[in-house]
């Protein structure tokens, strides 16, 4: 009786010690390829705020840029646009005819400078 | 015991695999569309840069020709006079709006009567302008056209036409 029922656990006790193999495995596994995707995550969601943010900034320098060729004398300033600050930077330069007024324009979100842009103006002296 | 001792896929297994596939592909996905998205956001910003690097040049130019303009005819009370003058500063004019654009710009203007045309092509940006020459009202801008460069040099064949 006592010899049948050795035998007769031994292959319980093996199929244990499988399952708990499989299991371990599985686990670090499963927690190696999770930490993998994070990082994928990670870098994918880095690059779509980038993406995301350039996007935003080129819009709002080009609305800056346009407000200065319609009013370049009083186009200089530092505007807050959501988590962006356009700052437009203003010089103008004495021509034979007018004056060349020129723009630096430069959108910054809190962290750093994400886009900027030159631009120039004409004004005759006749429209003047 | 044979039996009992083979090694086979278990659900837990069999699902952990599914799970992993699943978020594989779905990070490859993300990543893949985030850089998309990216890219698409630094072609819209270098577009913009060459836009408004064109214009600047115009501007600049706009400025060089009213300015020589307005100084020959304050030497000479003849127009003629005046136009040939412009005529004569038109490549250095275009030159200094070249300079202005940069080398990846290319800046051509030329003078016909009293109508002057130019065009500033920086990268994928071409700014044409028309600019009228009057004596009495000087310069005035009467053209000023922004479009797309199509790059024309790669081209691929469609369709052949039918054999016979």
């Amino acid at each position: 009786m006592s010899a049948e029922t050795s035998s007769s656990r031994k292959p319980v006790t093996w199929v244990n010690s499988a399952f708990i193999v499989e299991a371990i495995i599985l686990l670090v596994f499963l927690v190696g390829s999770i930490a993998v995707f994070m990082q994928v995550y990670s870098a994918a969601a880095q690059s779509g705020t980038r993406g995301a943010d350039l996007a935003a900034a080129t819009n709002l320098a080009q609305s800056a840029a346009e407000k200065f060729a319609a009013d370049p004398a009083n186009a200089a300033g530092t505007v807050q646009d959501d988590s962006y600050t356009v700052d437009t930077q203003v010089s103008d330069e004495d021509t034979a005819a007018g004056t060349l007024y020129h723009a630096h324009i430069v959108v910054s979100s809190p962290d750093e400078e994400v886009f900027a842009l030159d631009m120039a103006r004409y004004v005759s002296g006749g429209e003047a | 015991m044979a039996k009992n001792g083979s090694v086979r896929m278990g659900p837990i297994s069999l699902f952990t695999l599914i799970a992993v596939i699943v978020l594989a592909v779905m990070a490859v996905l993300t990543l893949v569309t985030a850089n998309a998205a990216h890219a698409v956001s630094t072609r819209q910003a270098h577009a913009v840069t060459c836009a408004y690097t064109a214009e600047t040049a115009a501007q600049t130019f706009v400025a060089a020709v009213d300015g020589e303009f307005v100084t020959a005819q304050a030497q000479s009370d003849d127009p003629a006079a005046a136009l040939q003058a412009l005529e004569a500063a038109l490549p250095d004019l275009a030159a200094q709006a070249q300079a202005i654009a940069g080398t990846d710009a290319q800046v051509t203007a030329q003078i016909d009567g009293t109508q002057i045309t130019a065009s500033f092509v920086v990268l994928e940006r071409r700014l044409d302008i028309t600019l009228e020459v009057a004596q009495e009202v000087g310069v005035q801008i009467t053209s000023w056209k922004l479009t797309t460069v199509q790059d024309q040099t790669t081209s691929e064949t469609l369709w052949q036409g039918a054999a016979n």
